[in-house]
């Protein structure tokens, strides 16, 4: 037997998939976002109301990971937008690609904006680079205000921290200190804004941070 | 799950590998896990042992998984020191807000072959 040195790491053949895919998304001007959080966070509200308040000027895309079921597609198709799903089967996040393949089913000419909606999951997601421009993590007020320091990996690395359903943080007994305390501690630069995809709380941020991203990716 | 796409990564790097150099049967197999990663080293051994057998090359194969420790430094007091796993307050001035360097990468160090 021989001793072999290789010093490979193994996610090496994801990351160049996902340098291709982000070279091409930036080549055609789309701001690509890789939506991460728990099952029920409110990843799909989250972009039925982005859908609605961008309106027609925006041309939007998505593109839907879930293990089973293309009833989170079905919700997005009702505003006349593109919608590529894909089904996992037993995998718990997707790779880049799933993404470049469902890619090549998109009029990528058309598209100003395009999210990646990843299966629900605060870990495995994390791990894998899709060729995303930003990562936005999602956490739902009745998950508790302990969620991020239970999930550190995918808080570090983060983009853009959106905190939902604050509507319902009274009767959930939320402790936003908490949640300040940890942020600070895990990830201090970390951008965050609390929202309530039903009352519609933090979405002016939300566009306003999308749009500002969007001006910059179109040039 | 996520060990499960793992363990592919890691038996298609030994056979790209043992392609490479003529390699018929694989022995030990060193892997180092940063202890960032968030993989499992169990569920990893788990599905290594049940896609080895896929292939003559490797079936023989034995995984060791070596966790090597994260870089931690306190953002207050500057102290430096090893993170097992992550850790959020300095042991030495107490305070929270410490920065962890790397370790979130797992790779295929060496292996045994002939």
């Amino acid at each position: 037997m021989i001793r072999i040195k290789v010093g490979q790491d193994l996610l090496k053949a994801n990351d160049r998939i996902a340098r291709s895919n982000r070279e091409l998304l930036r080549s055609r001007g789309i701001l690509c976002l890789n939506l991460i959080s728990s099952p029920g966070a409110g990843k799909t509200s989250l972009l039925e109301v982005t859908c609605r308040r961008l309106g027609p000027g925006v041309r939007m895309a998505v593109i839907e990971g879930d293990l089973a079921t293309d009833r989170d597609a079905a919700r997005l198709e009702r505003f006349g937008i593109p919608v590529v799903q894909i089904n996992t089967g037993t995998a718990c996040h997707l790779d880049a690609s799933m993404v470049s393949a469902a890619l090549e089913e998109l009029p990528l000419g058309e598209i100003d904006l395009l999210a990646i909606e990843n299966v629900g999951n605060l870990i495995c997601p994390a791990g894998w680079d899709l060729g995303e421009s930003y990562r936005v993590m999602m956490l739902s007020v009745p998950e508790g205000h302990d969620k991020l320091a239970k999930y550190p990996l995918v808080v570090r690395k983060a983009d853009l921290l959106v905190v939902n359903k604050t509507d319902l943080a009274e009767a959930c007994d939320f402790d936003w200190d908490v949640l300040a305390r940890d942020l600070e501690a895990l990830n201090p630069a970390l951008e965050w804004i609390r929202m309530s995809c039903r009352t519609e709380e933090g979405v002016d941020e939300w566009i306003a941070w999308l749009r500002a991203r969007m001006d910059v990716s179109a040039r | 799950m996520h060990e499960l796409a793992l363990a592919g990564a890691l038996l298609d790097a030994l056979r790209d590998s043992a392609d490479e150099r003529g390699i018929r049967r694989i022995g030990r197999v060193r892997v180092v896990m940063g202890a960032l990663s968030c993989a499992d080293p169990r569920a990893l051994h788990f599905a290594f042992d049940v896609l080895k057998t896929q292939d003559d090359r490797t079936e023989a194969a034995q995984l060791e998984i070596e966790v090597e420790p994260a870089r931690a430094r306190c953002r207050h007091c500057r102290h430096e020191f090893t993170a097992s796993w992550w850790q959020y307050r300095c042991p030495q001035c107490q305070q929270f807000g410490v920065e962890l360097e790397g370790s979130d990468e797992i790779r295929l160090d060496w292996y045994e072959g002939e």
